[in-house]
């Protein structure tokens, strides 16, 4: 049983995330003045979701707490309340902290809590209290049951008219409940049609019967294990006191109830689970501390799925039939053969990009947490915000999605807190005084581009220099407004006047650029000073594959990524100049490079000792790596060196050429990290 | 011989046997359980920064597996590649994960069987000879000697940074 659950385990806290994303998208639309019945529904059942599957795995904190903010949306939805900004806020808090013990159960693999709970629970409960008092309490307080007490149920028993045909007695049915405990029989006639039509096989009966026991809801489901396809049932918990109010006629009205009433047993049977199945799961969270280790899994579209096998049907006709034309007693036949092979090729470059879309997701999914942080952030700041989300069903590698998803939240925030002005601050601009922030993703040949733009006030250069300078960062020499703009990504820079808990300790936008090359990838900053300033973001589509240059250093071919290339050219001697300690620097498009030989710098062995150069974008600085010879471009799939051996500074990892050899892929972001640097020296 | 209990000598009987190679005209044995297969000699890829016994990287379908000058691993003289030069390749277990590598031998010579009688632990012989641990023991077949291997240290000197990582 235990082992069962833990295996569930993972797959519900998975599921608990995507709850928790649904319930926060849904309460920001709520906040935005949209709460539709749809809305307040999908919420709704978000919030039920989390709230069942918690008691079931002994979440117990996770479960009560949704369970008050279940109360709160409840009356939401039934239309006693409307949606106030308050109780959004409220249930906004919940859902923070809903998260936080979400977090801190998969790091603990057990049930956390989490210190705000209690007060935030007594604060629902005052919201539900004050506007509607009658209807709620009951609902509140019949989830804290005394274990092992007495409870009573309300069984809705409707046998379909051709019960007695399938040799099914009620009665005896009837019987089993009465041995669990105290019962309380109603039956209903209201089905019978009266003398001209009745038929003596058929059943117009029904019953209502109010039982009082210790048993679990299981067993009482247990017993109409045999004739839950004949009838309709519907299982729930009753509280005492509504015992006498209790109508006798309630399936009266509806003449057939198969729809409805299968709605409600499966409501019912939602409803009556966190309280039936919170005993027998409590145990597990112990037996959990020293279980599995952790795995990261993937949902993926069943037509993927299908698509890729339909795929590998095909691979395997192609393969039989080349077996085939390679068998043959003739000669083989040539022209047949290469057909064959271009078939294989198609299918094998289908298969290839098919299994890579398994790795995909939409972008949506980092964008998704965007509005909130807006959202809250643009309250803090008192600046009037419209976040605008473009291309969010762009798709990128699942592990370079979540890897982005800290650097966006960071340059957001940072696009709130410095680029956009005040309400005020705009209109003796001459802007609206609603600013903009506008995210955009697209694919553009083989990267995904994303941009962050904000018609803010832009990046001041003179400030930024003067304060690059002031921080060491820079000395005196000339920049174009461009290369000081990308000295915002620069450590320890910051011109933030004064540090806030939002922006401002310089850290964030280095750590945003180094998250980003580590993927592989590239950032630029393009800024107009008093009109807004936009930030670009290109990244791999994939990180198992790449676009490579293959280039050849000393007689081995070795890759390039694409991404990182700006140019490859030859240089002239006269555009060459050694330097004492900087090393070989040449000019290129008006600046001075660092000329780095590959072949010196890792001992690879004689060059021809041309001057080809690859100019290569490393951590926003630029320099040129002197090769031998440009032998073409191709994608390439990265296998890790530390499968069997281990990793080389510098290197990114091996790929397997076409012939079958290794070629090394080298890693142009790393060749200014210290430890390179001193390994070379 | 097989009559009275198969399970066990059939697990002993793995258990004892050693696959054995020349080395600079001694011959050397590891254990048959970690030989994965045995490839001929082939173009390789050399690996920068890299110590000097580990030649390169190989593709072996299609996994880049590391291949191990044994000479210049237990410190013998190198010496020409000839036809008979082969690449044993050995798999273990490190760090919950199954590790291939190549090492280089000069000639493969056979699959011999060992009984613990044969077998002398090199720390009975002389514990200065050998202070990696590279040589486990000395075993015997037919007044031959064979130089017993043992891989751990050795395949742990490649997956882990020494040292002599310097070039």
């Amino acid at each position: 049983m235990d082992d069962d659950l833990e295996e569930f385990r993972e797959i519900f806290l998975e599921e608990c995330l995507e709850n928790v994303e649904l319930l926060e998208r849904g309460l920001m639309r709520m906040d935005s003045g949209e709460s539709d019945p749809d809305t307040l529904n999908e919420v709704f059942r978000a919030a039920h979701s989390i709230k069942g599957g918690g008691a079931t795995f002994g979440y117990q904190p996770m479960a009560e707490l949704t369970h008050f903010m279940e109360t709160l949306l409840d009356e939401m939805r039934a239309g006693r309340r409307d949606v106030v900004p308050d109780d959004v806020d409220l249930l906004l808090e919940g859902l923070d902290i809903v998260q936080a013990i979400l977090t801190e159960s998969r790091e603990l693999k057990a049930s956390a809590d989490h210190d705000g709970r209690l007060d935030l629970q007594v604060r629902l409960q005052t919201s539900v209290d004050g506007q509607a008092p009658a209807q709620s309490s009951d609902d509140v307080c019949q989830d804290v049951p005394a274990e092992k007490a007495e409870r009573s149920w309300l069984v809705e028993f409707a046998p379909h008219e051709n019960f007695f045909l399938r040799g099914n007695n009620p009665l005896l049915l009837i019987r089993e409940i009465q041995r669990l405990g105290s019962c309380k029989v109603t039956q209903n006639f209201s089905k019978y049609p009266g003398w001209d039509e009745f038929n003596a096989d058929n059943c117009y009966m029904s019953w209502l019967i109010e039982v009082t026991t210790e048993s679990p809801e299981e067993e009482l489901r247990e017993i109409f294990d045999w004739v839950d396809t004949d009838c309709d049932l519907s299982i729930s918990p009753i509280v005492a006191k509504e015992n006498a109010e209790m109508p006798s006629a309630v399936l009266a009205p509806e003449p057939v109830v198969v729809p409805v009433s299968a709605e409600k047993t499966s409501e019912a049977e939602k409803s009556a689970s966190p309280n039936a199945a919170a005993e027998p799961a409590s145990a597990t969270p112990k037996a959990g501390a020293g279980g599995t280790a952790e795995s990261s899994s993937i949902r993926i579209a069943t037509d993927k799925i299908d698509h890729l096998i339909n795929l590998v049907g095909e691979l395997v006709i192609t393969q039989s039939m080349l077996s085939r034309v390679c068998q043959s007693q003739n000669p083989i036949d040539v022209t047949e053969l290469r057909e064959r092979l271009a078939d294989l090729e198609y299918h094998t470059r289908d298969l290839q990009d098919s299994v890579m879309q398994v790795r995909m997701l939409p972008i949506s999914s980092a964008f998704s947490r965007l509005p909130r942080l807006v959202r809250d952030l643009s309250k803090k700041l008192c600046k009037d915000v419209e976040l605008v989300l473009e291309g969010e069903s762009t798709e990128l590698d699942k592990t370079v999605l979540e890897r982005m998803i800290d650097p966006l939240v960071h340059l957001v925030r940072n696009g709130l807190d410095h680029g956009l002005e005040t309400a005020d601050e705009r209109m003796a601009n001459g802007k609206p005084p609603t600013g903009t922030l506008k995210l955009n993703a697209r694919q553009e040949s083989g990267s995904v581009v994303i941009e962050i733009t904000d018609d803010g006030r832009g990046i001041n250069p003179e400030a930024v220099f003067n304060k690059a300078r002031e921080n060491g960062i820079v000395g005196n020499e000339e920049l174009t407004n461009d290369q000081i703009n990308q000295l915002i990504f620069a450590p320890g820079f910051s011109t933030a006047e004064t540090i806030s808990d939002v922006s401002g300790r310089g850290v964030g936008m280095d750590v945003v650029r180094r998250n980003i090359l580590d993927l592989g990838g590239r950032v630029h900053v393009y800024s107009t000073y008093g009109e807004g300033t936009r930030i670009e973001i290109n990244l791999p589509l994939s990180l198992a594959i790449l676009d490579g240059q293959l280039v050849k250093i000393a007689g081995e071919i070795y890759v390039i990524p694409v991404l990182s290339i700006i140019e490859t050219l030859e240089v002239s001697k006269t555009d060459c100049a050694s330097v004492p300690g900087t090393g070989e620097i040449f000019k290129f498009r008006g600046e001075y490079l660092n000329m780095l030989r590959v072949s010196e710098f890792f001992g690879l062995g004689n060059t021809t000792g041309g001057e080809l150069i690859v100019v290569v974008d490393t951590h926003g600085k630029r320099m040129g790596l002197v090769i031998d010879e440009v032998v073409g471009q191709q994608q390439v799939v990265i296998k890790p060196l530390d499968k069997n051996y281990q990793n080389i500074v510098g290197f990114a990892g091996a790929t397997i050429m076409s012939d079958g050899s290794v070629a090394l892929i080298l890693d142009p972001a790393k060749f200014n990290e210290p430890a390179l640097q001193a390994e070379a020296a | 011989m097989l009559a009275e209990s198969a399970n066990p000598t059939a697990i002993d009987e793995t258990a004892n046997q050693y696959l054995t190679f020349l080395l600079n005209g001694e011959e050397y044995g590891i254990e048959i359980l970690k030989v994965q297969e045995i490839k001929s000699w082939g173009p390789y890829t050399p690996l920068p920064r890299s110590p000097d016994f580990v030649l390169g990287v190989i593709n072996l379908r299609g996994a880049i597996v590391p291949i191990l000058d044994l000479r210049a691993r237990l410190g013998l003289p190198s010496t020409e590649v000839s036809s008979t030069t082969a690449i044993i390749i050995i798999s273990a277990e490190y760090e919950q994960q199954v590790r291939t590598m190549g090492l280089v031998v000069d000639s493969v010579s056979e699959v011999n069987q060992l009984l613990p009688q044969d077998i002398q632990q090199a720390s009975e012989v002389n514990s200065n000879v050998d202070p990696d641990g590279y040589i486990s023991a000395f075993g015997r077949v037919d007044e031959k000697l064979i130089i017993l291997l043992n891989l751990d240290p050795i395949i742990v000197s490649t997956l882990e940074p020494t040292p002599e990582t310097d070039v």
